[in-house]
């Protein structure tokens, strides 16, 4: 009894690191642009492609082949933000919503297009399949890997957003655009920095993620996406450690809702929308939230 | 009863309109024929997400959940019961429903009234939320409806999908409801409440101050569009005679989505041409997606390469050209007058107030 | 007519407005005044349902008001206009009076959408109203424009077109008057003399301007900082060493600067509770 309730919180921990490693990208751009990026998950998907055909049909060694997924997936999301979302940016909200929508979908087709449907394999070395017994538990070595790598991430992403200039830069743009803009911080820099970083995390969380499910289809990043924006919201838009509590709380309930009820398992997309629905009923500021009041 | 000159007007267009329905036929030849037929379907789909999205300036992206609702009513009222037997193989189906058998067009006012409900439903907890939260929320209960239907297996079939459908929806089905959502648009749009989803659409704060009562009107809005969704479902279940749950996943209601953006939000006819336009063109690129012969050569297409075409259309119309075709406007002769009228002043006038507006824009 | 009973809108610890009881009563324009900030503004959104009120009552027509919500309050008979000016942009000039009058529409959707007898009727009469209004305020022939089309000045006059055709009893100005030089004050004050009397409504304004308010209104009340410092007729409150020192009193012959007016309308914004959503980064990243 014990054993399973182990491996379910080793699963929980690894799933809700993931989560939270994809959420802080939807949280960091909504936060300072207010737009939710659909196309986070199609960025993500991106990361895994470009580590496969790295590693596989260029045979780089497999470290070159992740750093060079996480050059160009940030080169990438640089590039739809500067083409996709910046000239939309004094437009009404709806027309910045449906370009994410579009560059998701453009995104997801070119992928099928030039990656083909099927499925491919994730190539990661063999040091990952190692098992660690812990307590009587079999724990893949990938799945301590994931929350220690993870948590490194966000202890070096809270350091940046606290005490560096460019964080405290980022921090005024999300407070406040237009006066930003008169205290002379270069937002559009600032902006381009958020993507940066927030890619930056989606393609290791995307790694991460093909070392654990090794599996990549071109539609993958759709329900990760979906999922880790709504775990963003759960913890409260716009802050960063909202979204990493918001992303392990969901890992946690996907992960126990379908240990605890197998019968569920067809519903589990369903939850993560539920929840999401709950809380902007209930608290939709999210946890960490604050209510705020705009000016009329 | 004087009947004004576009009232004369219109009815001399729907009067044309029936005529180019009856003689489609022989026109296009079977297999356009079909896709005429279906772009009437989408006339009702588009209609109905545009009063939402475009009217009153919401942003539902759960069109085909509702679509979906309509769709497996019109299903399982018009499915034989042998066909139902043949179908529920894994499960039974329930007893209650297996019984049902309605004529079409029964079924189709039942389909537009559960989705009513079913949009009543969902739109009595979304609607408190902010815009983009909206878009989200009513994703997600798409989602939502399309994950219950695939696993209420005894309702539903789940993921089997339902097949033997009976296939009613004719061309004239199709396009009489067309035209009769159209003129149903006019009249909602140009009433009194009409104006008022225009004044939500435009400054909330101040609609609310001076007497609309946003959360009952934005409802009421929600409700109709998306049983406009579900009736748009029915004729398409009795179009394709199956359907499963995956079909009516987000992709659907994208096309929707890029029907309303192209033929410009807030904008009827525009949204009845991009609906034609669309489905027929939807058709014509699937020579990308599969092989094509030309000049004795073999063309092999790729497969979702009419998707990529697809979405880059919806960013360049999004990006470029923001108003879509028509933007706000009718198509009415006064608009064509405007348009296309050789007065250079009034053009000269109408060019500096379009890129005053568009400075408009910029500054807000 | 209106009054208000302590009325107090606090946002957390911030104190908008504390304590505020006015009274307008029948036919009269009382004017609301202070320096910027004073929550002048605030008490008009308290009043008209658009802040929910911490504590306090408000009660107009003998009929408890408090914390209703916008649309309830314009359907008893209060209209606005808004600091900013708020007109229905996309629309025409004759559409923002024809919608302010949805409220009053009896007909149902249906009724609406097939045209049927009482509604046409009960079009035909906004129709009638809303050009009976454009004409008593000038703006007729501009009818068929778009509302941003027009120039600053009559914009505002538009907005309280529009606000009449709710067909109110009390009438709230926020700073009705801001940017008009001293001959346009003085037909603006005709113009509430005569709408006064042709639609038998009372008045509430907030003005900066001195000439203004001190030409029309037959009782003040000063705020400064969300409370209330004095209150009266014009020539009371004039000569209040109180309102003199905070307010820094100005002449019936002077209006304050342009600029510095225009300044104070920005500063003067306030705050409005948007419908739930989560929050706007108040915590930033």
């Amino acid at each position: 009894m014990v054993q399973i309730l182990l491996q379910n919180l080793a699963n929980a921990v690894s799933l809700g690191s993931l989560y939270a490693l994809i959420a802080i990208g939807y949280t960091m751009v909504y936060g300072i642009i207010r737009l939710i990026n659909f196309a986070h998950g199609d960025v993500f998907m991106f990361a895994l492609y470009v580590v496969y055909y790295g590693a596989v049909i260029f045979f780089l060694p497999w470290p070159l082949a992740v750093l060079v997924s996480i050059i160009l997936t940030v080169i990438l999301a640089v590039t739809i933000e500067r083409f996709a979302y910046r000239p939309l940016r004094t437009a009404p909200k709806l027309s910045v919503l449906i370009s994410a929508i579009g560059v998701s979908f453009f995104l997801e087709s070119l992928a099928t297009v030039i990656f083909g449907g099927l499925p491919k394999s994730f190539p990661a070395p063999d040091f990952f399949n190692g098992v660690n017994t812990i307590g009587g538990v079999a724990i893949p070595n990938v799945t301590i890997v994931i929350p220690i790598v993870a948590f490194v991430c966000l202890a070096g992403l809270v350091y940046i957003i606290e005490h560096t200039k460019t964080g405290m830069a980022m921090r005024a743009v999300s407070r406040d655009y237009t006066a930003s803009r008169l205290m002379a911080i270069d937002v559009d820099r600032t902006v381009t920095l958020t993507f940066v970083i927030g890619s930056a995390l989606a393609a290791i969380g995307g790694v991460l993620w093909g070392i654990r499910y090794t599996q990549i289809v071109p539609l993958m990043g759709v329900m990760p996406g979906l999922k880790c924006f709504i775990a963003a919201v759960i913890g409260g838009i716009g802050n960063i450690k909202g979204a990493m509590l918001g992303g392990f709380l969901l890992g946690f309930l996907e992960i126990f809702l379908v240990g605890l009820m197998p019968s569920l398992t067809g519903y589990r997309d369903a939850f993560a929308f539920i929840a999401l629905i709950l809380i902007l009923l209930v608290r939709p500021q999210g946890l960490l939230g604050a209510q705020v009041t705009d000016k009329v | 009863m004087k009947l004004s000159r576009n009232t004369l007007l219109a009815l001399a267009a729907i009067v044309v309109a029936l005529v180019v329905v009856f003689f489609a036929r022989p026109l296009l030849g079977q297999f356009w024929f079909g896709i005429f037929t279906l772009a009437g379907i989408f006339v009702t789909l588009a209609l109905g997400l545009n009063l939402i999205n475009g009217f009153t300036g919401l942003f539902s992206l759960g069109h085909a959940g509702f679509m979906a609702v309509g769709a497996y009513t019109v299903a399982i009222c018009t499915m034989s019961p042998d066909a139902k037997k043949q179908n529920f193989f894994l499960e039974p189906m329930n007893p209650l429903l297996a019984g049902i058998q309605t004529p079409f067009w029964v079924a189709l006012i039942l389909g537009t009234a559960v989705a009513a409900l079913a949009a009543w439903l969902v739109a009595i907890p979304a609607l408190r939320l902010r815009d983009d939260y909206l878009a989200i929320a009513t994703l997600g209960f798409g989602e939502i409806i399309r994950v219950v239907f695939s696993n209420t297996q005894s309702i539903t079939n789940g993921a089997q999908g339902l097949i033997r459908i009976p296939t009613e929806t004719n061309v004239w089905w199709s396009w009489c409801i067309a035209i009769l959502m159209i003129v149903f648009m006019v009249r909602l749009v140009g009433s009194s409440f009409g104006r008022s989803l225009k004044a939500i659409r435009d400054d909330e704060v101040a609609a609310e101050a001076m007497g609309i009562n946003l959360y009952r009107t934005k409802i009421t809005s929600f409700v109709i569009g998306s049983a406009m969704a579900g009736l748009g479902g029915g004729l398409l279940a009795g179009f394709l005679g199956s359907i499963d749950p995956k079909m009516f996943n987000f992709l659907y209601t994208f096309n929707i989505v890029l029907i309303i953006v192209l033929g410009g939000l807030g904008s009827i006819s525009g949204s009845v041409i991009a609906a034609v336009v669309i489905t027929f063109g939807m058709e014509w690129l699937r020579f990308l997606d599969g092989s094509v012969e030309a000049f004795g050569y073999k063309i092999s297409g790729v497969p979702g390469l009419r998707m990529v075409v697809f979405s880059a259309l919806l960013l360049a119309v999004v990006l470029f050209w923001r108003e879509g075709l028509m933007g706000k406007n009718e198509l009415t002769p006064d608009y064509v007058k405007r348009r296309f009228g050789r007065k250079p002043k009034v053009a000269a006038a109408t060019a500096s107030a379009s890129t005053t507006s568009k400075k408009g824009d910029a500054d807000a | 007519m209106l009054s208000t009973d302590k009325l107090s809108i606090f946002f957390g610890g911030l104190k908008a407005l504390k304590d505020l009881t006015i009274e307008v009563g029948d036919g009269e324009v009382v004017g609301l005044i202070g320096p910027n900030g004073a929550g002048k503004t605030t008490a008009f959104n308290g009043i008209t349902g658009v802040y929910k009120p911490t504590s306090g009552k408000v009660t107009f027509l003998g009929e408890d008001i408090t914390g209703l919500k916008p649309h309830d309050i314009a359907y008893r008979g209060v209209a606005r206009t808004f600091q900013n000016i708020r007109l229905f942009k996309e629309l025409t000039v004759l559409e923002n009076c024809l919608i302010s009058q949805h409220l009053r529409v009896k007909s149902t959707l249906v009724g609406q959408t097939l045209g049927l007898p009482k509604y046409r009727g009960e079009e035909k009469a906004q129709y009638d109203r809303a050009n009976a209004l454009l004409e008593e305020l000038g703006l007729l022939q501009f009818r068929d424009d778009k509302s941003t089309s027009l120039p600053y000045g009559l914009q505002r006059k538009l907005e309280i077109a529009r606000a009449l055709a709710t067909q109110p009893r009390l009438l709230l100005l926020d700073e009705p008057a801001a940017g008009m030089n001293p001959a346009e004050t003085m037909a603006f004050i005709g113009l509430i003399k005569q709408l006064q009397q042709s639609h038998d409504i009372s008045v509430l304004m907030i003005e900066h301007h001195m000439q203004l308010v001190m030409g029309i209104c037959d009782k003040l009340w000063v705020l400064v900082y969300g409370e209330e410092i004095a209150q009266g007729t014009p020539k009371e409150v004039q000569g209040n060493q109180a309102v003199i020192e905070a307010y820094l009193g100005v002449d019936d012959d002077e209006t304050p600067p342009p600029a510095i007016a225009q300044m104070g309308a920005d500063e003067d914004a306030s705050f409005h509770h948007k419908p739930a959503g989560p929050a706007t980064g108040e915590k930033g990243l």
